[in-house]
């Protein structure tokens, strides 16, 4: 195996973000509780350097073809995925200050694991062999699970974390068993040797059991139907910015790698994994939207909420060898990182000031107490719902139009409905936050998470009002199909 | 495989273990007497010249006694444990070399019970498994003492493990290679050469102190009898223990003294080479196997020596000393000896 | 003893004793007839012409980690496990049916599968140390360093979790 110069710059930003996290780590030690604001910032510009890093990859000219032995690409693709990524993990950096330096432990352990967290997806997303995949999923997940119960003094958060545990190796035990199979017949790894050799080979049940069992382990991280059951729990228990953080970066890179071993792994069984996706995203659109509806605690109310735009975006992998292939997918995820994020960071922000975000009752009469904080949570929510002119609307524009393309009409007009059903839970909050008497003081933010919320919503207004730019961008960020 | 070879293989394997087992009553005399000789006192010598019957007496008693089970004890796991213990010690040495290799009529016979590409990895396996003997014995005689013996012991196997298993690594890493006969054959050669063919002992001296402290508490000997301290733990894991299944526990732990050395001596100090020593002819091969008693036979003194010597840890200071002290030096050596390799040293 | 008849016992063995580990209400027992169903199976990558998987197999497994939790069992002396709530019977026949059905899933789309093809494929690396250690640090040396970071997350995971902490 030859290894460049090249190569090495194209892995840059996970190497970087492996000596930040272990720099971190180190150093965490010298810093008592009280200045341990330092390390946050310490990563966020870390974080900065990865994001310039990807930044300078985009425009490099060397990226596309497979690196190490075929284990790790970088193209487009990737390099959109790592953008978004790293930007979710600044947010929850930027959200976390304040919640964190509260909380009685030590904040330098929590900064690491979340750099290592993104390693774990940046690699992923990259993956080109599903070996590497799989480590790098197991990096990924491995160090979400401590996330989850950080706050180990809360029973909640222990039980978030027990049961991410449990339920995330089991699932992990199933994709294994897929890979293995698919090994078993194959005797290789690599993707697009997957591919040549299948497409001369004749389809047999065992390997179609392998490719049902790898996307049924995809298909938990993405906290599908039925997979999903984990999701409320641990959304609920988790320490809110980490929640925040779950909703949109292992989610991100779920999405990814699902599609990238689909389409370039698996494409000529398209017809078979395409029938399941189709049938899955409708079972969660409709199960999430309901189960939504039926919760008063906020938090469970968004993990539902969550689930349902899972059934959402899966339609956008449908696409398979039409000409908006996983453009709606990428249009999507853009506007989904924003809105979902910056609704849990309007959650951190109600409990950070003591006021635990737990039941709609918690949002009555936010108007009153902080009027630029309930007309951002406003926003977001008609982003979620998917109203014009926000980020949702464009997302959701190019989800169906792409399953229309895909002769999925049904589960576009499936979609549309549950969308409109949606509008109930999400309108009971903004009714709440503006119709409702208000209690207690006014509350004020923290710069940070200020900050955040900002950019969430900037984010979701801008790529509404004037998408053109960056739909056009993601237009050459699609995975081909062969 | 014709019947000659069936009853060569047989041979090859089955020797090393019956002279083990007659040779272990002769320990226990050899313990003893040594205790009596460092103490100062006579030891037994009332049966025989010597005492030198004192072992068999003591057989004769261990058949004779009652076997009693605890009533409150797990009767299935309580009777396999002592088995476990003695059939992992047992099976370990099927690997190990005890002697240059015999040319009968033409076909080469390595004096080893089987020259298997894994053989260290596979004495580690089952010394790994011995610990479950242990471990099962202090929980199914369902008293404290046992299971505070057997919890110690398993924690106590798996910190020293570590330090085992990486100081070993040094000598694969020399060996390139993990038979044990290649690892013999690498320190049979010129000890002047570059790179250097000698015991592995002079180089990697650090490797073999780490190994041999580690020996003690995988043996669970003093100076680490942690598991079975019978000032605070009347006997450990062997408290309820009675007649021949006390007396499987005993061969265990001195058949595990007996592998430990000799995987010293096969691991640092040549196996059954010595300087200057090829053997080719019959002779020179019973002299090879002779050698490489003795040198086993030095260290399993040494056991006994440093039994009657040193008085024990405090069971923090052995965790301490696994951790803090021997890890980080096995590793120190390994990365040394890595060194070594790379300028074609070894 | 053909080797044949060996793979098979050894198979049925680890099956066996893996469903034992299942079945059994008593913690310590489980984890005994997963460390027999560990042994059993190591004894099949022997038969499979992967000695070095064996030995790692049963050192990692067998001789590491399960002692592990057999250590952590008797360290918090867990007894034997008592339902509660007794499991109903609707919620048995449905999770017997439903491994039935996969496994019966399984084993037809592998029999049919066997049915058309004659030789494993030859490009399977073999099983011992020389090929193993040349492709984990060729080919496999990114995911090889992944891991190291996962272990190191999982050092880090565990000290966090187990660090003691003063009440706030």
């Amino acid at each position: 195996m030859k290894v460049s110069a090249s190569d090495w710059l194209l892995l840059s930003p996970e190497l970087f973000l492996t000596a930040a996290g272990l720099l971190i780590l180190s150093i965490s030690a010298f810093f008592d509780k009280a200045k341990e604001e330092f390390l946050a910032f310490l990563t966020l510009l870390f974080v900065g350097v990865a994001i310039g890093l990807v930044a300078f990859l985009s425009g490099y000219g060397g990226r596309g073809a497979p690196i190490f032995a075929g284990m790790f690409i970088v193209d487009n693709f990737a390099i959109f995925f790592k953008l978004l990524m790293l930007v979710s993990i600044a947010l929850t950096v930027l959200a976390s200050i304040q919640f964190v330096g509260r909380a009685p432990y030590p904040a330098g352990d929590y900064y690491a694991l979340l750099l290592f967290t993104g390693v774990g997806m940046l690699f992923m997303v990259s993956g080109n062999n599903l070996v590497s995949i799989y480590v790098a999923l197991e990096l990924m997940a491995l160090s979400s699970y401590i996330l989850a119960g950080y706050f180990k003094l809360e029973i909640k958060s222990t039980e978030a974390a027990l049961k991410y545990f449990v339920l995330g190796a089991f699932s992990s035990g199933v994709l294994l068993y897929g890979l293995s199979l698919v090994y078993g017949i194959a005797g290789r790894m690599g993707l697009p040797d997957l591919a040549k050799l299948f497409e001369s080979q004749a389809k047999s049940n065992l390997l179609l059991v392998g490719i049902l069992l790898i996307l049924a382990g995809l298909l938990f991280k993405i906290a599908a139907v039925p997979f999903h059951v984990w999701t409320p729990d641990v959304y609920e228990g988790s320490p809110t910015p980490v929640t925040a953080f779950f909703s949109v970066g292992p989610k991100l890179a779920a999405y990814a790698i699902l599609a990238r071993i689909f389409y370039v792994g698996f494409p000529k069984f398209h017809a078979d994994w395409g029938l399941i996706i189709a049938l899955v995203s409708a079972a969660t659109m409709v199960f999430g939207n309901v189960a939504a509806l039926l919760q008063t605690n906020v938090k469970r109310m968004l993990a539902y909420s969550s689930i349902a735009h899972a059934g959402y975006a899966l339609m956008g992998v449908l696409g398979f060898r039409t000409e908006f292939g996983l453009w709606g997918i990428l249009v999507y995820l853009l506007a989904y990182t924003f809105m979902n994020f910056g609704v849990f960071a309007l959650v951190v922000f109600l409990e950070t000031k003591g006021y635990a975000a737990e039941s709609v009752a918690d949002f009555n009469g936010l108007a009153r107490r902080n009027m630029t904080a309930a007309v951002v949570m406003l926003v977001f929510l008609l982003s979620l719902a998917g109203i014009p002119p926000t980020a949702g609307f464009i997302g959701k524009y190019y989800l169906f139009t792409s399953a229309m393309k895909a002769g999925y009409a049904w589960l576009a007009v499936l979609a549309v409905l549950m969308s409109a059903l949606s509008l109930f839970y999400y309108f009971r909050i903004a009714a709440a936050m503006f119709f409702s008497e208000a209690e207690g003081a006014p509350l004020k933010s923290s710069y940070a998470l200020t900050a955040a919320v900002l950019i969430c919503a900037a984010a979701t207004v801008i790529v509404g009002v004037a998408p053109q730019p960056f739909v056009e961008m993601l237009r050459a960020c699609v995975i081909k199909a062969p | 495989m014709s019947a000659s070879d069936v009853g060569m293989l047989a041979l090859r394997v089955l020797a090393p273990v019956l002279v083990i087992l007659i040779v272990l009553p002769m320990l226990q005399w050899v313990e003893r007497r040594g205790a009596g000789l460092i103490q100062d006192r006579p030891g037994p010598n009332r049966v025989g010249p010597f005492g030198l019957l004192q072992p068999l007496a003591d057989v004769v008693k261990f058949f004779m006694k009652e076997d009693l089970i605890p009533s409150h004890a797990d009767r299935f796991l309580y009777v396999l444990a002592p088995g476990l213990a003695t059939f992992a010690a047992l099976t370990t040495f099927a690997v190990i070399p005890y002697g240059a290799t015999l040319n009968i009529r033409g076909n080469p016979v390595p004096l080893v019970g089987a020259d298997v590409s894994i053989g260290i990895l596979y004495l580690f396996a089952v010394t790994s498994l011995s610990v479950y003997g242990i471990v099962l014995a202090g929980w199914s005689s369902n008293n404290k003492f046992s299971l505070i013996g057997g919890i110690r012991s398993s924690a106590q196997i798996i910190s020293y493990e570590l330090a085992m298993t990486t100081a070993a690594a040094g000598v694969i890493l020399a060996a390139g290679s993990f038979r044990l006969t290649d690892v013999v054959a690498m320190q049979s050669g010129s000890w002047l050469s570059l790179p250097y063919r000698g015991w592995t002992v002079v180089p990697q001296l650090l490797g073999f102190v780490v190994f041999f402290v580690s020996a003690f508490a995988e043996t669970n000997r003093l100076p680490f009898d942690l598991p079975e301290a019978e000032a605070e733990l009347v006997a450990g894991y062997h408290t309820e223990y009675s007649a021949m299944k006390f007396a499987m526990f005993y061969m265990a732990e001195y058949i595990n003294v007996v592998v430990a050395s000799a995987l010293m001596v096969t691991l640092y100090f040549g196996g059954w080479s010595f300087p200057g020593f090829h053997p080719t002819s019959l002779g020179g091969v019973v002299l090879s196997v002779l050698i490489f008693a003795v040198k086993t036979a030095f260290f399993v003194w040494i056991f006994m020596w440093v039994r009657w010597t040193l008085p024990r840890f405090r069971y923090d200071q052995l965790m301490r000393l696994g951790w803090k002290a021997l890890l980080p030096l096995a590793l120190l050596n390994l990365f040394w000896v890595a060194g070594l390799v790379l300028w074609n040293a070894l | 003893m053909t080797p044949r008849l060996v793979f098979d016992v050894a198979a049925g063995l680890a099956i066996l004793f893996a469903c034992v580990m299942v079945v059994h209400r008593h913690p310590v027992k489980s984890v005994l007839a997963l460390v027999v169903s560990f042994f059993a199976l190591a004894v099949t990558y022997v038969l499979l012409a992967a000695p070095l998987i064996a030995a790692v197999q049963v050192i990692v497994y067998a001789g590491a980690i399960l002692v592990l939790f057999l250590f952590v069992l008797m360290l918090l002396n867990v007894p034997e496990e008592v339902r509660q709530t007794p499991d109903r019977p609707i919620h048995q026949a449905l999770s017997a049916g439903a491994i039935v059905a996969f496994a019966a899933a399984l084993l037809a789309s592998l029999r049919a599968y066997g049915a058309t093809r004659a030789a494993p494929s030859a490009e399977l690396p073999p099983g011992d140390l020389a090929p193993v250690a040349r492709l984990l640090f060729s080919d496999h040396f990114l995911s090889f360093e992944a891991l190291s970071i996962l272990l190191l997350a999982a050092l880090v995971g565990s000290f966090v979790l187990a660090r003691r902490e003063e009440s706030p």
